[in-house]
């Protein structure tokens, strides 16, 4: 039986194991990396070094971890939260890209036909909207926990995750048939 | 958990965002984290060997440069007066060990200033680990 989030993370701590951090790494990257490559806008490589980032700081602050919240909730949040910082720096810098690069798609994403043109309809979403949706309906986690992630009222995470559901069945309409 | 609507096309879209969220191969990105963590353990190890060897590095400075060039009674004196409590012990160290003064009077004042600079490290550190 595989341990827990809860094990690793104690082993971690306290018996300075450091494959028990590997095994929570492998376990948690996918959706972190997936949620940050949405928000970028496909941008794989800066996605993958705002996990790299992400999963840094997990590692520096575990001892703080207290459980009030789920691991992966946790880490979606310092994930979330290292997007925004970068994305405020770069708004300093440079002007906004308004127009996400629909070339850059995922290239997990050009096997299926409908997982491609999934992801070219997920740029098209505003960014609370690709997050509420990519947070709630691919990482599983619950109106209060994307709420905690995004540190939005529960309220509105659920507009988000109603407006960017009701555009994607739009965008993908001719696959209802 | 939120439950898919029955719409198919609402089910094949939770089932498409679950499936790509769980996706990703992460050996390549495992490999590199595991680096950057190495890498961050070693400056972790070598902030906190810093101080000692600040410490150390003052420490020869004083004992072969300044010693010699000068002298340390008049702030071994101010020092006493300031801890008055401290006061009778210092005094005996200076009329029984005139010799070691100088070096007493530098070596408490290079513990302060490593205790000093330790702290300033400690709260660097966790400045620099505060989201």
């Amino acid at each position: 039986m595989e341990p827990d989030d809860a094990e690793l993370i104690s082993r971690t701590l306290v018996e300075r194991d450091s494959r028990a951090f590997d095994q929570l790494v492998l376990r948690h990257q996918s959706p972190v990396r997936c949620l940050l490559r949405r928000l970028t806008g496909g941008d794989e490589s800066l996605a993958d070094d705002l996990a790299q980032e992400a999963f840094l700081i997990a590692w520096r602050k575990l001892g703080s971890f207290r459980n009030e919240a789920r691991f992966p909730t946790w880490l979606h949040q310092i994930a979330y939260r290292a997007f925004l910082a970068h994305a405020r720096g770069r708004r300093e810098h440079e002007p906004l890209d308004d127009n996400p690069n629909l070339s850059s798609v995922d290239s997990t994403a050009r096997g299926s036909d409908f997982q491609h043109d999934l992801e070219l309809a997920m740029l098209k979403l505003s960014e609370p909207e690709r997050a509420a949706v990519t947070l709630c309906l691919g990482s599983s986690l619950t109106h209060d926990e994307a709420a905690q992630v995004l540190q939005l009222p529960i309220g509105t995470v659920k507009t988000h995750l109603l407006r960017g559901r009701e555009k994607l069945r739009a965008l993908l309409a001719e696959w209802k048939s | 958990m939120n439950t898919p609507d029955q719409d198919p096309l609402d089910t094949l879209l939770c089932q498409s965002l679950q499936s790509a969220s769980r996706s990703l191969d992460g050996k390549m990105f495992h490999r590199q984290l595991a680096a950057r963590i190495a890498k961050e353990q070693r400056r972790m190890k070598a902030l906190r060997l810093l101080p000692v060897g600040m410490g150390l590095l003052a420490a020869l400075v004083v004992t072969f440069v300044a010693r010699p060039k000068f002298d340390f009674h008049i702030g071994f004196s101010s020092l006493a007066t300031f801890f008055e409590k401290s006061k009778p012990a210092i005094s005996w160290l200076m009329q029984t060990h005139p010799d070691t003064n100088n070096f007493l009077f530098l070596w408490v004042v290079l513990a302060g200033v490593t205790l000093i600079f330790s702290l300033w490290l400690t709260n660097r550190e966790t400045a620099i680990f505060r989201l």
